[in-house]
C-alpha cells in the first residue's frame, strides 16, 4: 500500500490516515516509509487505544507520547472511537461498546476535556458500530448527543457504522443521522463491512462500499458542510484502481453538495 | 468521575467475556451477538501473536498453539497499548505460567526471546550512530560501535538450529548477537563466543580501546596467550567493521 501511495500512479487520495499507535517508537524501515508519505501527504491520525469509555483511568504517559506524535507530523485532526478497548487494566485491542446511561456520559465528558487539555487539540469521536447494546438506558443518538454537546469535543462520523447499526437494531439510519449532531462534524468515514447472518452485519472494512451506503452518504453531505472523508480498508484489498474509483465516486457525490467548498478524500 | 456500579459492572463483564470466553450475564445485552466480541477480540490478539513469532508458532500443532493464546489472553492482562509490542507480553507470561509447556519444549523460553529480538529490533526507534572514520578500528583505537544491535544469551542455540532438531541435551551458553542493519533496515545476526561477547560488553560500557578491553576480557577468562587474544580480537572487530558495526572514530 505504502509503494502505490509513493508511487501515486494508481491511487491519488487528498491524505492518509493511520493508527498512531502502530507507529509510535517506530524507527527503521516502517519510520522512513511513514516520513516519506508524510512529505507527499497531509496525514490524519485514527487511535485505537485511548479507550475514551473505560472505567480504567485515562493513560496519561500514552496521551503525552501520542501528542509528541501528533506534533512531529503535524497532524490536523486526530480521531478516535467512543467506545472502550480497556477494563481492569487489560487492553482487549478491539472496540467494545459503552453503556448509554447517565453516569457514563458524565465520565467520559470529564475524559474528553482531560484528554483535549493535554493534546492542545480537540478530540474527534466517532459513532462505533456495536453489536449488542449493553445496560442502556438511552438511545444511541442521545448518548451521541450528549457526549458531543456536553464535552465541546466533534464528531467522527462514520456513515457505515450508522447503516450497520440501524440494520443490527431495526432503526432507520436516516431519522438517526436527522437526530446527529452534524453541525459538530469534523470528519467522516466510509467503509465496506459484511452480512454474517440475515439480522446481523459486522463492520469489516473488508468489501467494496455498497449503494445503500452511498445513498446515507450523499444524505448526510446534503445536511453537512465539507469535511475530510476516508475510505477505509483494512483487508481483501482490491487492485488500487477499483479503490481509486470508490474514492473518485466518494468525491463526485460529495463536491454535488459541497461545491466552491474545500472537500479532500483519503484513504 | 466515577461510573456507577451497575455500569462498571456491564463493562467489566463483557472485557471478561471476551478474554475468557465464559458467557455470563450482562445486563441488557443481546447474548446470541456476544460471541462476535469474543471473536473478533481473540482474532487480533491471535493474530498479532502468530505475527511476531511465526517460527514458535509452527512449532506447535495449530490447537495447541490457539490453546496457549487462549490461556495467556485469559490469565494475563495485557498491559501494552500498542498491538505491536504486546507479543513481548508472552514470555514474561510463559515464564511464569506455564511450566509443563516449558518441561515439555525447555527452549520454547529462548526461541520467543530470538523471535522478539527481530520484531523489537526491526521496528524500534532510530538510533543515530557517533560520528566516525568509516574505517576499520586498530587496537589502540577507542571504536565507535553501532547502538541499533543488542546482544542475546541463550540457554539453547535458538538462533543456529531449527526449532524441530533441538535437542534438550544441548542445554548451555550461547549468544547471539543482532543489529539491524542501517542500509536496509533488515535485522542480521551473528553467533558469537564468551569471548567475543564480553570483549563487546566492555567496550559498550567502559570507554576503553580495544586493547584495553581485549586483555580484561582475556585476564577474565583466564587466557594466558597475549598473542592469541590479540589476534582473535584483531579478526572480531575486523568482522563487526564488515558488518558495519564497528569503526575508528
Amino acid at each position: 500500500m505504502t509503494n502505490a501511495l509513493l508511487s501515486g500512479e494508481d491511487i491519488q487520495p487528498d491524505f492518509v490516515e493511520l493508527a498512531p499507535e502502530n507507529w509510535l517508537d517506530v524507527g527503521g524501515t516502517w519510520k522512513k516509509r511513514l516520513d516519506q508519505v508524510a512529505e507527499k501527504y497531509h496525514i490524519l491520525c485514527h487511535g485505537l487505544s485511548l479507550s475514551i469509555g473505560s472505567p480504567d483511568d485515562l493513560d496519561i504517559p500514552f496521551i503525552k507520547k501520542l501528542k509528541d506524535f501528533l506534533d512531529e507530523y503535524d497532524v490536523p485532526v486526530y480521531s478516535e472511537h467512543l467506545s472502550y478497548s480497556k477494563c481492569d487494566n487489560a487492553h482487549l485491542y478491539d472496540l467494545l461498546p459503552i453503556p448509554f446511561r447517565d453516569d457514563a456520559v458524565a465520565h467520559i465528558v470529564e475524559r474528553i476535556k482531560t484528554v483535549q487539555d493535554i493534546l492542545e487539540r480537540p478530540l474527534v469521536l466517532e459513532n462505533v458500530s456495536y453489536y449488542t447494546p449493553v445496560a442502556a438506558e438511552m438511545s444511541e443518538a442521545e448518548f451521541v448527543n450528549r457526549i458531543v454537546r456536553e464535552s465541546g469535543c466533534q464528531l467522527l462520523l462514520d456513515v457505515n457504522n450508522v447503516y450497520v447499526n440501524a440494520f443490527n437494531h431495526n432503526y432507520d439510519a436516516v431519522e438517526f443521522l436527522d437526530q446527529m449532531p452534524l453541525d459538530k462534524v469534523a470528519y467522516m468515514h466510509m467503509a465496506g463491512h459484511h452480512k454474517v447472518k440475515p439480522d446481523l452485519i459486522i463492520d469489516t472494512h473488508g468489501a467494496a462500499i455498497i449503494d445503500k451506503v452511498f445513498e446515507l452518504f450523499d444524505y448526510t453531505c446534503s445536511k453537512t458542510t465539507p469535511v475530510p472523508v476516508l475510505l477505509e480498508r483494512d483487508f481483501n484489498l482490491p487492485e488500487m484502481q477499483e479503490l481509486n474509483e470508490e474514492l473518485n465516486t466518494l468525491r463526485s457525490i460529495s463536491q454535488r453538495h459541497w461545491t466552491s467548498k474545500a472537500v479532500s478524500h483519503g484513504s | 468521575m466515577a461510573l456507577e456500579k451497575t455500569t462498571h459492572d456491564a463493562q467489566a463483564a463483557l472485557a471478561l467475556y471476551c478474554r475468557d470466553g465464559e458467557l455470563r450475564e450482562i445486563e441488557g445485552s443481546l447474548e446470541d451477538r456476544l460471541p462476535h466480541y469474543r471473536r473478533l477480540v481473540f482474532n487480533v490478539v491471535k493474530n498479532a501473536l502468530a505475527t511476531a513469532y511465526p517460527i514458535t508458532s509452527q512449532k506447535y500443532i495449530p490447537e495447541e498453539w490457539d490453546e496457549l493464546v487462549f490461556r495467556f489472553f485469559k490469565i494475563h492482562p495485557c498491559v501494552d497499548p500498542q498491538i505491536w509490542k504486546m507479543p513481548h507480553e508472552l514470555v514474561g507470561y510463559i515464564e511464569e505460567h506455564e511450566k509443563e509447556l516449558t518441561e515439555e519444549y525447555p527452549a520454547v523460553i529462548d526461541l520467543l526471546r530470538f523471535e522478539w529480538q527481530e520484531v523489537y529490533l526491526f521496528m524500534m526507534p532510530d538510533i543515530a550512530i557517533s560520528d566516525h572514520s568509516g574505517v576499520c578500528p586498530d587496537l589502540h583505537d577507542i571504536p565507535v560501535l553501532e547502538p541499533e544491535m543488542q546482544m542475546l544469551v541463550l540457554s539453547y542455540p535458538v538462533h543456529t538450529t531449527a526449532p524441530s532438531k533441538l535437542k534438550n541435551s544441548q542445554v548451555g551458553q550461547y549468544i547471539s548477537l543482532a543489529w539491524r542493519e542501517r542500509s536496509s533496515g533488515k535485522v542480521r545476526f551473528m553467533n558469537v563466543s564468551t569471548f567475543y561477547a564480553l570483549l563487546l560488553e566492555s567496550l559498550s560500557s567502559e570507554n576503553c580501546t580495544i586493547e584495553e578491553a581485549g586483555h580484561r576480557t582475556a585476564v577474565q577468562l583466564g587466557m594466558a596467550n597475549a598473542d592469541g587474544w590479540k589476534e582473535k580480537t584483531r579478526e572480531f572487530i575486523s568482522h563487526l567493521h564488515s558488518k558495519g558495526l564497528a569503526f575508528k572514530p
